[in-house]
């Protein structure tokens, strides 16, 4: 029988079953110091051996450098547990773990990862399944060696249209969810086929399959290509990628074309989107280039380039937290972190900074940020309102101190 | 037996569930968020054994899993929602938290107190004028991962680990 290249990726990885849940065993699991944390004392207390420590990815990157005596002492427990975890892979202080699973060369197409983080989903960017888990979830996998899982049905979405120097992964995010909202296709697998005429870069297809966790989805997967290949290629990755068959059947089908003009998600859910050009009168506070959507090396040479010669609006705080060291050498080399701190913006050293709330840049009451993040309830990044943009749009609205058209300065 | 029943809206993410500063490994801190982003007044004030009623994706959001412990923290009897977002509900099973979905409209635009009749499949909460909504209880699976006390009580009754690949 066809399968989609979700179910084939499943039906890999399943090794047994259990009422309507399969029991899928798993290529990697991603472990961070915020939720990592939680489940110390639930391990020891089970004290059952890991399955398969190889497998076992552990970052730090919520609480570093950590900002507040207690995540000190969080962040501690969390090196000190993951320290005596024999053979597992350690990589803290490498950046945000999501970026670093994709850097991995060990991670790659047609595998099964789960992680400690609902963005875990971004890995589906490679044509991998990727899902994120809670802390109770995962230390149930780290001891068993499985997860447990009921076959998602599966909407297939086809990008279309001409992507342009200024339309990005993220404006397409945000108008699926503008299409979709987060309630149309709960929890189903969304398998992504990029039929753009340009092609989607991977940072880009990264930042897309990460906001699958506000789509609701369970996986964003986008179908292995020549770009994927490259990519692959490029970080010395050998695993062969897996396709869906063409004759496939789909719960349900999407067509999505290229936004014509860059799109912002207002408060305050990522769902609620609007035009730029319709948000020029709204003043910011701060512009947030950065996590796990949104500070990848495209993010930052497109604020480097927007910006380069020019200077951030007098009393706005641009801020730049580059996703990975990868990315932040790389920035470095091209001169890109000299053009933004020329221009007048911070930057500052791979973490989650004021995504999710927790440091360096967080906004007080009656302010606004827009940030290449991914989420803008409220109280995520701090009391005052997010709006959400590609990079483009957030380095020119830091120029500006207005919500702002990058084509404004895009020769 | 009554109980007080709170009601929330659509889309509660997890921040406003439990905000982030909420985040902490020490029960007394953590439990203060229960809520704190949506009503300041009722993370002060609501008490063990209450009930709270959300509309559709309730618990939206990130998969920190405080979100969920918080609401065992303070001894919630049961969370329904029309619908909750996939983490957070396995959240909920995994820790053993009493969790079900809404079946029917919702009668109440405010909180109220109401008494809980639970049944095998589907239970209902009526208040005094007898409005009431229907509750469908989780699968089977999830229910006996519930009962255990969550998944890790559940490693050795409910699976049969298989050998791997
Ligand atoms: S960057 Fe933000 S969304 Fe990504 S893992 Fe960190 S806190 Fe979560």
């Amino acid at each position: 029988m066809s399968q989609t290249l979700i179910e084939k990726i499943l039906s890999r990885h399943t090794i047994g079953k259990e009422g309507d849940h399969r029991l899928i065993s798993y290529d990697h699991l991603l472990l961070h110091d915020a939720t990592g944390a939680l489940l110390i004392e639930p391990f020891q207390k089970l004290g059952r051996p890991l399955a398969h420590p190889e497998r076992i990815l552990a970052a730090a990157d919520h609480f570093v450098p950590p900002a507040t005596a207690e995540r000190a002492e969080i962040l501690q427990q969390y090196l000190d547990f993951t320290k005596d975890l024999a053979g597992i892979r350690q990589k803290p202080f490498s950046g945000i773990c999501h970026q670093i699973l994709i850097e991995d060369p060990l991670v790659g197409p047609g595998q099964f990862i789960i992680g400690a983080d609902s963005h875990t989903i971004t890995a589906g960017g490679l044509g991998a399944l990727a899902c994120g888990l809670g802390s109770t979830d995962i230390l149930f996998s780290m001891v068993t060696g499985f997860t447990w899982l009921a076959t998602p049905p599966v909407v297939k979405i086809t990008l279309t249209g001409q992507t342009g120097p200024h339309i990005r992964g993220k404006d397409f995010a945000l108008e699926i969810l503008h299409q979709i909202g987060t309630t149309t296709y709960p929890d189903y697998g969304f398998e992504c086929f990029d039929a753009t005429a340009s092609k989607l870069s991977m940072d880009s297809r990264f930042s897309l399959a990460c906001m699958g966790a506000e789509m609701g989805a369970s996986f964003f997967t986008i179908v292995p290509d020549a770009i994927t290949a490259t990519f692959l290629q490029n970080k010395n990755c050998s695993i062969p990628p897996v396709y869906p068959d063409e004759t496939a059947h789909y719960d349900a089908q999407l067509s999505i074309a290229a936004p014509p003009e860059p799109l912002v998600s207002i408060p305050p859910a990522p769902w609620c989107v609007e035009k730029v050009s319709a948000l020029s009168h709204i003043p910011i506070h701060q512009a947030f280039v950065g996590s796990c959507t949104g500070g990848r090396l495209e993010d930052i040479a497109d604020t480097a380039s927007l910006i380069r010669g020019k200077r951030v609006a007098e009393h706005v705080r641009l801020v730049v937290i580059p996703a990975s060291n990868e990315v932040y050498l790389a920035a470095l080399e091209q001169g890109y972190i000299g053009d933004i701190i020329r221009a007048g913006g911070i930057v500052d050293a791979p973490s989650c900074g004021p995504c999710g709330g927790i440091d360096k840049g967080i906004i007080g009451k009656g302010q606004n940020m827009i940030a290449s993040s991914n989420r803008n309830f409220p109280g995520r990044t701090g009391p005052g309102d997010t709006y959400l943009a590609s990079a483009l749009v957030t380095a020119a609205s830091a120029l500006t101190g207005y919500i702002t058209d990058p084509r404004e300065f895009m020769a | 037996m009554t109980t007080f029943a709170y009601i929330v809206g659509d889309n509660i993410s997890t921040d406003l569930i439990h905000p982030p500063n909420f985040f902490s490994l020490d029960k007394t801190i953590r439990q203060q968020g229960l809520l704190y982003g949506y009503n300041q007044e009722w993370a002060r004030t609501i008490e063990p054994g209450s009930i709270i009623i959300g509309g559709e994706n309730f618990g939206c959001g990130s998969s920190r899993e405080v979100t969920a412990r918080v609401f065992a923290d303070r001894g919630i009897k049961l969370v329904c929602a029309k619908s909750f977002a996939r983490i957070f509900y396995r959240n909920m099973v995994n820790l053993g938290i009493p969790i079900c979905t809404i079946t029917s409209a919702i009668p109440w635009a405010e909180g109220r107190r109401v008494a809980l009749q639970e049944s095998q499949d589907s239970s209902c909460l009526t208040d005094e004028t007898g409005a009431y909504i229907l509750l469908k209880q989780p699968s089977i699976f999830a229910r006996t991962i519930i009962d255990n006390g969550g998944l890790l009580n559940s490693i050795d009754h409910l699976f049969q680990t298989p050998a791997d690949e």
